[in-house]
């Protein structure tokens, strides 16, 4: 098979560093979707009983917020920050609305959520036992962050350690090398794609370390087994034949992981829609990163070519 | 064969059946047949105790109906456990509630008309409709088995417990409101005693399974799966429920008319307006006369016009402030407030002195009822402040479980087929592992008790694909050294030698990512890392214990001299 990794090193190198680049550029510039469970926010969704149309919602929350406000002026935002969207296949009845998070976790704006879904109810009756509402207040939302850079963080140094004791220092480098390069550029590109971050995604993109971290693995596993039984004595040789021995390996779990991610895409409903998108993004560029940039890598970094097997 | 093997084979064979035993009553295929009420309900409250009766007979008014009588079977195993039996009563209504409500959805008119304890009789009324249409009626209902009971005797009575999402149900996070804690009290107190009181109030009012937690930073997590009137609950939950009793000093309908306040000694409070009433404002003594602490009893009763209304009942601490201060103000009103906010003012007619009082109001029953409960179980201590609430109504749910089934079986479809086209007659064995593994999965979960979310099909779902990584791993190697010339004896034994370092140390960092993601998370995501995290493990198991076995059978005979590959 002509597949020389090592040779085109410096390719693959140059391309995944453009990736990286502007993932970051994406991350300072075009910022994250955020979903309401990392900045907070009000989403209602519900069937109403007749259909209706994103002027009539949004004329109900101007009569709310006169209605509230006559009591007390608790309204905290304008009618016009209501975001209103139909649901594809729901006939202009089912409708996803949302609007935007208090500044301050206080009791009458934890409270004014209820007066608002009571009021709307009046006015645009709708059924109640198929809709789902959630309200996240600002408080919960910065933590949730801390707690997934923690999250990250502690399962890439969980990664190190565990390889580095059943690896070598270098291959464990190279596998946390290929992780954060995936990591950063699909975050890149869910920011690119404007997909909603939310705690599904967040789980898909630790679930994408998860599948990185093993597809890397299965390489240098035979880069480990070659090192001592192959005739190849050069390390650029040794993982030019690991690559190439695992590649119909890494070929078809891809492809059946890809296979059951496309059903998840396809038929899997719009709850799980984003993590699903985010996932399959991930198995591309996890299996990618495993074949061309974790084991060349260390080469280079460690300046391993300059060494022969027996050294 | 031989004697190792057939341990082995005993062995996968259990497991198999073990986790067939503990998926099958967790699937619709199995409710269809054993009917949606648990075995024990059945045999409570038996059908074959079912009256089935023409409306006129007994009612001369509903000539055209008919009525089923329901009877409880006083002497099943359900009322007499020794530990902890169940209520006759209770039972008893939930199933004609639920007979009811399956009659209903299928566009019946039904209605519980009377409800007798004595005999553990129920009398369900259905109007346009003979007996023996009911009869069928109730039959198509499936909630009664249409098999023998006894069958379910061998299998586990567990189902897989469904997530909020799935199920509908609400989760709340609180957090207790620190300005609003007595000065005197200690806080770390008081947030305990709010999640007590909050319990009392949930238990009283009847939900199954609830989850009522504190955590860090004085916040308060609720988790009720399935409820049906979740905005109710949620007021039963937050209301603090302080009960206090005021004298007006003035009334008026406008802030501004209220005339002058003293702030040392007065209060204003405002009594929300409704459609049949503008808001009034009140000037108040300050220090409440009785309060909620006093208070023995309250439940719902109906004043003379059939309107529901909450009578209390103080202790004689109470009864005696009470007497005290209706009789010195005769003439005066006396306010009802409730969580600072007026609820009414009565005008005091007489001195009150048995301790009892109740509160009128424009309430629905239900209302009455949760004021009712709220008062019982005391008041809280603090006031709670929603930082999240999540609501999800029941038939959502279904639409994600049709969804994620739907998906699983085009993700098996695809894989299987994958498999087969790739790796021949190797293929299958991958594939019989396959279905071997999401059974594991499942069996699991409703062993261990783990709760399925849609994250967590989506879970299950992934793993269906990473499952077969293994078996892709080990194959890949057994074509490997099979090419190099070696027997299919020997690649297969060397093939999954070589290949299983490999898969342990893939499984083992994948885990650990995955323990991190159990650990940080909660809710549906959190159900998300029990399915794949289970789903790694006994990927582990199918692919070096499952699928060697299932080669070195059909291979270790030496028969079969060639791979097809």
């Amino acid at each position: 098979m002509n597949f020389k990794v090592m040779k085109n090193r410096k390719t693959y190198y140059f391309f995944s560093l453009a990736l990286i680049v502007a993932s970051i550029l994406l991350f300072l510039i075009k910022g994250f979707n955020y979903g309401i469970d990392f900045k907070g926010g009000n989403i209602i969704r519900v069937t109403f009983d007749k259909e209706t149309n994103e002027t009539e919602i949004k004329a109900a929350f101007t009569k709310i917020k006169d209605k509230i406000n006559a009591d007390s002026n608790r309204f905290y935002f304008s009618p016009d920050q209501v975001v209103v969207q139909a649901v594809a296949e729901g006939k202009q009845r089912e409708f996803i609305i949302q609007y935007p998070v208090a500044n301050l976790d206080t009791k009458s704006t934890s409270e004014i959520h209820d007066t608002i879904l009571e009021e709307l109810s009046t006015l645009l009756p709708y059924d109640r036992s198929t809709r789902e509402i959630s309200n996240v207040g600002p408080t919960l939302g910065d933590e949730m962050k801390k707690q997934a850079l923690q999250a990250a963080f502690l399962s890439v140094i969980g990664i190190l350690l565990y390889l580095g004791y059943r690896f070598d220092f270098h291959s464990a480098s190279g596998v946390i090398v290929a992780v954060v390069h995936d990591l950063l550029i699909v975050l890149g590109f869910i920011s690119l794609m404007g997909i909603e971050f939310d705690t599904t995604v967040l789980a898909a993109v630790l679930t994408l370390l998860g599948y990185s971290v093993n597809n890397s693995i299965v390489i240098f596993d035979r880069i480990r087994e070659n090192k001592r039984i192959s005739k190849q004595t050069n390390m650029l040789e040794i993982i030019d034949e690991s690559v190439i021995q695992s590649l119909s390996r890494t070929a078809n779990t891809t492809f059946t992981t890809l296979l059951a991610l496309i059903a998840l895409v396809l038929y899997g409903g719009s709850s799980i829609h984003n993590f699903s998108v985010a996932l399959t993004i991930g198995c591309v560029v996890g299996t990618y990163s495993s074949l061309v940039i974790a084991a060349p890598c260390i080469v280079d970094i460690f300046g391993l070519h300059k060494k022969e097997k027996s050294a | 064969m031989n004697s190792k093997h057939s341990l082995k084979i005993t062995v996968v064979l259990a497991v198999f059946l073990l986790s067939l035993l503990y998926t099958l009553p967790s699937t619709t295929w199995w409710s269809n047949v054993f009917g949606t009420l648990t075995p024990e309900e059945q045999n409570a409250i038996p059908i074959a105790s079912f009256e089935y009766l023409e409306a006129s007979q007994t009612e001369a008014d509903a000539a055209t109906g008919s009525i089923l009588k329901v009877r409880a079977n006083v002497a099943s195993e359900l009322f007499n456990r020794a530990k902890n039996p169940a209520k006759i009563e209770d039972v008893l209504n939930k199933v004609a509630d639920e007979i009811r409500r399956t009659l209903v959805e299928s566009k019946l008119d039904v209605r519980v008309v009377n409800t007798d304890y004595t005999d553990f009789v129920i009398t369900i009324n259905a109007a346009n409709i003979t007996p023996d249409n009911l009869k069928e009626a109730v039959k198509k209902t499936r909630l009664y088995a249409s098999m023998p009971l006894a069958i379910t005797s061998f299998f586990p009575n567990k189902k897989i417990t469904l997530g909020l999402d799935l199920k509908g149900g609400i989760d709340l996070v609180y957090q207790v409101d620190l300005q609003s804690v007595q000065d005197s009290d200690n806080i770390a107190d008081a947030v305990q005693r709010s999640v007590e009181i909050i319990r009392n109030r949930i238990d009283m009012y009847g939900i199954a399974e609830p989850s009522i937690k504190a955590q860090d930073n004085n916040r308060i997590r609720i988790q009720l799966p399935g409820v049906k009137d979740p905005e109710g609950v949620k007021q039963l939950i937050q209301n603090t429920a302080m009960l206090q009793f005021h004298i007006v000093n003035y009334q008026s309908t406008t802030v501004d008319t209220l005339g002058t306040f003293d702030p040392q000694s007065e209060l204003v409070l405002m009594q929300p307006g409704n459609a049949k009433q503008t808001a009034l404002w009140y000037r108040l003594n300050k220090k409440p006369d009785v309060t909620g602490s006093d208070l023995k009893y309250a439940k719902v009763s109906f004043d003379e016009l059939g309107r529901p209304i909450v009578n209390l009942e103080f202790n004689s601490d109470g009864a005696a402030k009470f007497a005290r201060v209706t009789g010195a103000n005769l003439g005066k009103q006396l306010a009802i407030v409730l969580d600072n906010k007026v609820h009414s003012a009565p005008v005091i007619q007489s001195r009150i002195t048995g301790g009892m009082a109740q509160i009128t109001g424009n309430f629905t029953f239900e209302e009455a009822q949760n004021l009712a409960i709220v008062l019982r179980a005391g008041a809280l201590p603090a006031s709670l402040i929603a930082l999240e609430s999540r609501v999800v109504g029941p038939t959502l749910g279904q639409k994600s479980i049709d969804a994620g089934v739907i998906a699983g079986i085009v993700g098996i479809l695809l894989v299987t087929a994958y498999m087969i086209f790739v790796y021949k007659s190797l293929g299958h064995y991958a594939n019989l592992a396959l279905v071997l593994n999401t059974l594991i999965v499942f069996a699991s979960l409703v062993f261990f008790g783990g709760t399925m979310t849609m994250p967590g099909i989506a879970g299950l779902i992934l793993s269906l694909g990473m499952a077969v990584d293994a078996n892709v791993i080990i194959f890949e190697r057994i074509i490997e050294e099979y090419k190099s010339g070696k027997t299919v004896r020997a690649s297969i034994a060397s093939g999954f030698d070589r290949a299983l370092s490999c898969i342990i140390d893939s499984n083992i960092t994948t885990l650990l990512v995955v323990a991190i993601l159990y650990a940080f998370t909660a809710g549906p995501i959190r159900g998300f890392a029990t399915t794949l995290g289970i789903g790694l493990i006994a990927n582990i198991y199918t692919a070096v214990v499952v699928t060697k076995l299932l080669l070195e059978l059909r291979y270790n005979s030496g028969k079969i001299k060639t791979l097809n590959i």
